[in-house]
């Protein structure tokens, strides 16, 4: 089962991405594609840190290619998030400055992890919902990530948009507890 | 409580007046009111301005559960698009949305418009306590 998680900014996102795994009794493990650098990257680990904390997720600090993951069969796995990953595919290669199209092969990590687990729940943004316009780096990134989010929907089993702590089925439906 | 949510200029005002039977002028401005008149009163509409000029928001809303539970909040979603470069605006940002967070939890009553369009988010007969 994958399940697509996605909101605006302090939408209880996370709080309701991990409520999925209450009662999944296998091993999980939970994919942190934030970079740990700056106060609000370190604040944002530390707050996603303690709300994990006695919820026995295994963590994984994995920035780009999320598909050098050994998942073991049966396993849950929640992914936070695809905007941040998406950006690190976009704009941390160093030796080749920016990667051009990360839809495909983010969808296909994704893809891969989805098959590879039992319980598969990933978390995204929606960041094209302010109506700036932005320099051209960041607009490629809108899109991108616009993009990579409709291929997942497509692939996913359910879809959630949180409103201000409120899930919202988009797509399927499962029983939250 | 009741909590009308959704992007700029999608109707929240007129779904308010037409659902509520409030006009528009009884309606208290976010942007420039006091914390004592938005404690007292019946709606209020940029709620999400009110929550960028109140440096004790938090407090604020904690009053308006207690004092004033029957008020009519309107807000603009201003959470999904790209992180402001500016602390300000991403404080403001973020606050918008772990105060709406936590007034939703509190509100009976909770809708979403989208192109004048409801989408009723929440709908219980009594306020939920946590």
């Amino acid at each position: 089962m994958f399940i697509l998680v996605t909101g605006g900014s302090k939408c209880r996102k996370s709080a309701i991405a991990e409520s999925l795994f209450n009662n999944f009794r296998y091993r999980k493990f939970y994919i942190a594609t934030m970079m740990p650098y700056g106060d609000d990257a370190e604040k944002t680990i530390k707050r996603h840190h303690k709300m994990r904390m006695g919820k026995g997720f295994e963590t994984i600090e994995k920035y780009t290619d999320v598909n050098n993951i050994n998942i073991p069969e049966k396993c849950g796995v929640l992914l936070e998030c695809i905007g941040n990953l998406c950006a690190n595919e976009m704009f941390n290669d160093m030796c080749n400055n920016i990667l051009k199209n990360p839809i495909e092969k983010i969808t296909e990590n994704i893809k891969y992890i989805s098959q590879k687990s039992e319980l598969f729940v990933a978390v995204t943004n929606e960041v094209g919902s302010d109506g700036t316009e932005y320099s051209p780096e960041t607009m490629e990134y809108i899109k991108n990530l616009g993009k990579i989010n409709c291929n997942l929907t497509s692939i996913a089993d359910v879809v959630i948009e949180c409103i201000y702590g409120i899930p919202v089925f988009i797509k399927g439906d499962v029983k939250l507890c | 409580m009741i909590i009308i949510t959704g992007g700029a200029y999608q109707g929240k005002k007129d779904y308010v007046e037409k659902t509520y039977n409030i006009s528009k002028c009884q309606m208290l401005n976010g942007k420039e009111c006091s914390t004592e008149d938005l404690i007292q009163t019946k709606c209020v509409y940029n709620f999400h301005f009110f929550i960028k000029r109140d440096s004790d928001i938090f407090n604020t809303a904690k009053r308006l559960v207690s004092e004033n539970p029957d008020i009519i909040i309107i807000t603009d979603e201003i959470g999904s698009g790209i992180i402001p470069l500016d602390k300000n605006e991403r404080i403001w940002r973020e606050n918008t949305g772990k105060i709406c967070c936590y007034l939703v939890r509190y509100a009976e009553t909770v809708v979403r418009l989208n192109c004048g369009l409801p989408l009723i988010l929440k709908n219980v007969g009594k306020e939920i306590k946590k």
